[in-house]
């Protein structure tokens, strides 16, 4: 098997993942922050270590403003209907995921809060003139960070530095990007930053973060549900500290050691590391599928920042034929359809019938590329 | 003076925060159950032993901790 849909989520993950998620299941497995016992201590440092590595990973002082959530969309959705209030502007791009537009549409028509999208070109890149020609008087701006159809990955301390210039908040969906790219949130001024656990951090699914930078007072921010948190016991009201307020619940302990071990292995390994080898493969990619005739390709070129994700398809056939087959004859996952991304190929002009996707990750090898170069080349060539 | 007592926190990130700090800086702490006399707010607190409490003041203040200092005695010397 050969999997190449590591932009929807990356596999496999590391042993050492595997490893402390089995540990915590069978050696600790207590309740986080929920008793004062030994086995509730040692499952909360655990969880806290996780807050560690990912504020590292993205430097950020303080581990407690790092909230683990279910996914990036739910990452996204916290911080959206934290920070916004009727009447508030919105800025985002006309090349956003569903994580991010469906909440945005959502707050827009339910809400009364205003939306203006700015546009990007035809990787999906945002066009930095016209995000700042429509920024005045914006609450928050909010931009991908990766294009998740075409790999492009937008500027985003341009983008931020757009924001803040008009007083607005930044805010990046690095779901793409998250463990692929260096991202500094302190010089390049992100004050959100949300992306899942399972892609680029290499954790297990069911794990995402919002990271708050220093200039978002928390107590501002409106909670998307309420409930326990093991402090604050005696109030009916939710308490107002990080990360509590946002983490109501029994905490995903086995996922979040699990994401804790796969940042460290991410972090011995190297950001940088990762990017290159991810970057070498899709660029080997690019240059193969541009060699059939038949074949249109929908990606940001091999010589700019990208992540290690692009599109294509076969003139005259089926993105969704096209994927089965390369499962069915060659044993080679992709993605076809709309990737949860129609504002996307709007703009790339593969809307309603999309496109497949495929995406490298850190296990994926150059014979793989090869062979799924090949796979095209045969399924093209056939009448 | 030295002291004994409990560092008494509002959420448990915060206990697991001061432990990584305290420890650093070679102090005698560990985490234990909050007496329920001192505080309901978090289940777990620090408790330290033969400290200066302003020394923990000072460290604890410039990482940006909510804490109350609680249920204090004189260390024996």
């Amino acid at each position: 098997m050969i999997y190449m849909d590591n932009a929807a989520t990356t596999f496999p993950k590391p042993e050492q993942a595997a490893e402390a998620i089995r540990k915590f299941i069978t050696d600790i497995g207590a309740n986080a922050g929920r008793s004062g016992h030994s086995c509730s201590v040692r499952a909360g440092r655990v969880i806290y270590e996780a807050r560690e590595a990912a504020a590292a990973l993205f430097n950020i002082g303080d581990p407690l403003r790092v909230i683990f959530t279910l996914n990036a969309t739910a990452a996204i959705n916290t911080a959206l209907y934290g920070i916004l209030e009727e009447g508030d502007l919105i800025v985002t791009s006309d090349a956003e995921h569903n994580s991010s537009m469906r909440p945005i549409r959502e707050l827009s028509q339910r809400k009364g809060i205003r939306l203006v999208t700015a546009r990007t070109d035809e990787n999906g890149v945002i066009d930095y003139d016209d995000l700042r020609a429509k920024s005045k008087g914006a609450k928050l701006i909010s931009i991908a960070h990766g294009n998740n159809v075409t790999g492009a990955v937008s500027d985003i301390k341009s983008a931020a530095d757009i924001a803040h210039e008009n007083g607005a908040y930044f805010m990046t969906d690095a779901a793409q990007t998250a463990g692929l790219i260096e991202i500094d949130m302190e010089s390049c001024g992100i004050d959100i930053l949300c992306a899942s656990g399972h892609k680029g951090l290499y954790g297990p699914q069911g794990t995402g973060i919002m990271i708050l930078g220093e200039n978002i007072d928390h107590r501002k921010m409106k909670t998307l549900f309420q409930g326990g948190t093991g402090s604050r016991s005696e109030e009916e009201r939710q308490p107002e500290m990080l990360p509590d307020k946002f983490e109501s619940g029994t905490a995903n302990g086995p996922g979040i050691a699990g994401l804790s071990a796969s940042i460290k292995w991410l972090s011995e390994r190297g950001v940088e590391a990762n990017y290159i080898h991810e970057k070498k493969l899709r660029d080997s990619l690019l240059a193969g599928l541009a060699d059939i005739g038949c074949v249109e390709l929908y990606a940001s070129p091999a010589g700019s920042v990208s992540t290690g994700t692009l599109s294509f398809n076969i003139q005259g056939r089926e993105s969704s034929e096209i994927c089965y087959r390369l499962d069915s004859a060659y044993g080679i996952m992709t993605r076809a359809g709309l990737h949860c991304a129609p504002s996307v190929h709007r703009r790339i002009g593969t809307y309603p019938e999309g496109t497949v996707r495929l995406s490298v990750g850190a296990f994926t090898s150059l014979q793989d590329v090869d062979f799924t170069i090949n796979a095209v080349k045969e399924l093209a060539s056939e009448k | 003076m030295k002291s004994n007592g409990y560092i008494l926190v509002y959420t448990t990130s915060s206990a697991f925060k001061a432990e990584k700090i305290l420890k650093n800086a070679g102090m005698n702490i560990k985490l234990v159950p909050t007496p329920r006399h001192l505080s309901s707010d978090c289940g777990i607190s620090v408790y330290f032993e033969a400290a200066s409490t302003d020394e923990i003041t000072n460290l604890l203040d410039e990482k940006s901790i909510e804490y109350e200092i609680g249920g204090m005695e004189q260390a024996d010397d």
